[in-house]
């Protein structure tokens, strides 16, 4: 046994830590849509990363896994996270930065760490409607080309933190 | 280094749809382009980075462009944000 194994032992495990999938939990209550199905093409084509979507049955949005809240926005619908290195938009409805923040409010501060399941930010269903917007909460692998593989294993109705995203490095 | 400056007219600045669609013109061309507003920086290619500049209307940019054809990325970029910014 060399000097330096120990070192060896923790690599190893290291190494085999970031090769095991990582998984995203449902950021609202609701019905999975998948990512072709998101009523906005930036986010169905990709262009925002992979993503999927929630038709979320009530006006909350929860941390998808543990990490650090990396961005709010001014317009309150939308913030940033890292997780495990990855990049994660979660964007309340489509086209609703034209709410400019009207029924949306933020739970949770920049730079704070959360945990999988922690209320983010509270959004007023009925308003989202009434500005004639679609409600999906779209979260997104923003830097998704990172990752060997990011892929949807949910479908139907989906309990709040139920796995919806599988990614692998 | 080829750089231009634009100021934003967009009334919603760089949110979430026009960063995506900056990121995705960035990742078509050869070059590396950098997005300054004063002292911050962000890849071009980098989503969440540049959505963290919370760029608003009237706010002056400049653009770096750096490697591959320069003057074509410079021209696809400046296209980009004569047309969505």
């Amino acid at each position: 046994m060399g000097l330096f194994d120990f070192l060896k032992t923790e690599k190893d495990e290291g190494a085999k830590a970031e090769n095991t999938p990582v998984m995203l939990g449902a950021p609202a209550k609701g019905t999975f849509v998948a990512m072709e199905q998101v009523p906005d093409e930036v986010f169905s084509q990709g262009i925002m990363g992979v993503c999927c979507g929630i038709d979320p049955s009530e006006g909350k949005v929860y941390a998808p896994a543990d990490g650090r809240i990396s961005q709010l926005t001014d317009t309150l619908h939308a913030l940033g996270m890292e997780a495990f290195g990855m990049e994660i938009l979660i964007h309340v409805g489509v086209d609703t930065v034209e709410m400019g923040g009207d029924g949306f409010s933020n739970v949770v501060s920049a730079g704070q760490t959360v945990k999988k399941g922690d209320l983010l930010l509270t959004m007023d269903l009925d308003k989202i409607r009434a500005a004639g917007h679609a409600q999906t909460v779209i979260m997104a692998v923003t830097n998704s080309d990172d990752f060997a593989s990011v892929e949807a294993v949910a479908a139907g109705e989906v309990p709040l933190g139920a796995d919806v995203l599988r990614i692998s490095r | 280094m080829l750089s231009f400056t634009y100021t934003i007219r967009d009334e919603m600045g760089i949110h979430a749809r026009p960063a995506g669609l900056l990121v995705k013109k960035v990742k078509e061309l050869d070059s590396k382009v950098t997005i300054r507003k004063g002292e911050a920086a962000a890849e071009g290619a980098r989503l969440m980075a540049i959505m963290a500049m919370g760029i608003k209307c009237n706010d002056e940019v400049s653009i770096e462009i750096e490697g591959g054809d320069e003057e074509a990325s410079l021209a696809a970029v400046k296209a980009f944000f004569e047309e969505n910014l």
